[in-house]
């Protein structure tokens, strides 16, 4: 397996060059991917149209890029044959990756994802001070605790604003703490009933940051399910109290007994009174 | 009962051996790529096959065996007229994924099963029956798919 790359109408394109991403390529793969990353190809279009066999381990390698490009850029799959279509599916992970049919589909669909970025003033600033070619990115090595610090939900929430009697406070725990795998979760809108996937950044028993391609609006409500581990299953009301870059936080609604109990467990939670008495 | 295209007779078996490395694997799933094809399975259910081969090799390759070299796996496919029947064995460490399905180490019912990785679940996804079992020092793991 060889990977070629090309640059077409500014956006960076990656092929694989043969039948099969499995896992005794999936490494090289991801290190690869890693490095056009880091040199700052945040718009990528992965073209699979030669790729005939992708197992569990190359299927992972493709998540941890959109795990590393973090919301700061597009990862589109194309040509992707109906085997490996069965895959994604199979997995349930079709819903977290834009798919085109063909190249010119990808890139049409790159560039609209641009346009729309492009239209948000704060990027328009940022645009105007570098406008091409992208800036270079600092170097990302996965989610350490300082970058799981800075992607925290709390984000642009003034914290002196709150108050500090009734406000709880939990620890976060990291997904990497939790499983080796991505924990996926569905957002259901409760008002639209539109579904949505994400990956589970961070979690606390008062909400969860989660990465997902669907745009979502702060102050919308979801109903999120999913699983933690063979046995934990939850289903809660949560609403956006913020966002940045494909990244949300959620704050649970009235979460249940069961989901608190199990967070709590996990994160090794206590909730603080006013008085700074703990509540466990 | 075996499907109607297939251009392998009911009752026949093959048996590879190959040193447990991810390249090796990927030699294996080539090949059985090729046997279910000729049994007359179409693209994707072969496309599926392969890949819960593929993945029981490469657990064990990483997990049963954690990397170790000069060990190898064996696996035989047989084919019945109703099903065939995939059984690998290795002499790795025994790590049963099939703990807590409520089946024992036989599960029959692959939708019960809690996979906590993708591989796993794939395996359970496309076979209708997975065994497996520790018998002296060998784990057996038994894939089974009817044609029906």
């Amino acid at each position: 397996m060889k990977i070629n790359t090309e640059i077409r109408q500014q956006i960076f394109i990656v092929t694989c060059e043969g039948s099969r991403l499995d896992a005794s390529f999936a490494q090289s793969f991801f290190s690869s991917m890693q490095g056009f990353i880091q040199k700052g190809h945040m718009d990528i279009v992965l073209d699979l149209s030669s790729v005939e066999f992708v197992d569990s381990t190359g299927l992972g390698a493709i998540v941890r890029c959109l795990k590393e490009l973090n919301g700061r850029g597009e990862l589109v799959l194309c040509g992707v044959n109906e085997m490996v279509l069965s895959l994604l599916k199979m997995t349930r992970l079709d819903d977290i990756f834009i798919q085109a049919r063909d190249r010119d589909e990808a890139l049409k669909r790159l560039k609209e994802e641009q346009e729309k970025k492009a239209a948000k003033p704060v990027q328009l600033e940022k645009a105007a001070e570098a406008p091409k070619p992208k800036p270079e990115k600092p170097k990302v090595t996965g989610f350490d605790e300082s970058l799981l610090s800075s992607l925290s939900m709390e984000d642009g929430e003034d914290v002196q604003e709150v108050d500090t009697g009734e406000r709880r406070r939990h620890r976060r725990i990291s997904n990497k703490q939790i499983l080796s795998e991505d924990i996926i979760v569905y957002c259901t809108n409760s008002t639209t009933g539109k579904r949505s996937t994400g990956i589970i950044l961070d979690i606390s028993p008062s909400g969860l940051l989660l990465v997902s391609p669907s745009r979502l609006g702060v102050g919308e409500e979801f109903i999120i399910t999913g699983r933690i581990g063979r046995n934990f299953k939850f289903r809660e009301r949560a609403v956006i109290r913020n966002c940045r870059d494909g990244k949300y936080g959620f704050e649970f609604i009235k979460p249940s007994r069961e989901t608190t109990s199990f967070l709590n467990q996990l994160t090794g939670s206590v909730m603080l009174s006013a008085k700074g008495r703990l509540n466990t | 009962m075996i499907l109607e295209n297939s251009e392998i007779d009911a009752g026949s078996s093959i048996i590879f051996r190959i040193p447990a490395r991810l390249a090796d694997v990927r030699l294996m799933g080539i090949s059985v790529n090729a046997v279910f094809g000729k049994m007359g399975f179409g693209d994707v259910d072969t496309f599926q096959l392969e890949l819960a081969i593929t993945e029981a090799a490469n657990n064990i390759v990483k997990h049963a065996y954690a990397y170790a070299e000069n060990v190898f796996i064996t696996m035989k496919i047989l084919i019945a007229a109703d099903r065939v029947t995939c059984t690998f064995i290795d002499t790795g460490k025994f790590k049963n994924f099939l703990t807590n399905n409520g089946q024992g180490e036989i599960a029959t019912d692959t939708t019960l099963l809690p996979p906590n990785s993708r591989g796993i679940c794939i395996i359970c996804d496309v076979m209708d029956e997975v065994s497996y079992r520790r018998s002296g020092d060998k784990n057996i793991l038994t894939l089974v798919k009817y044609f029906a």
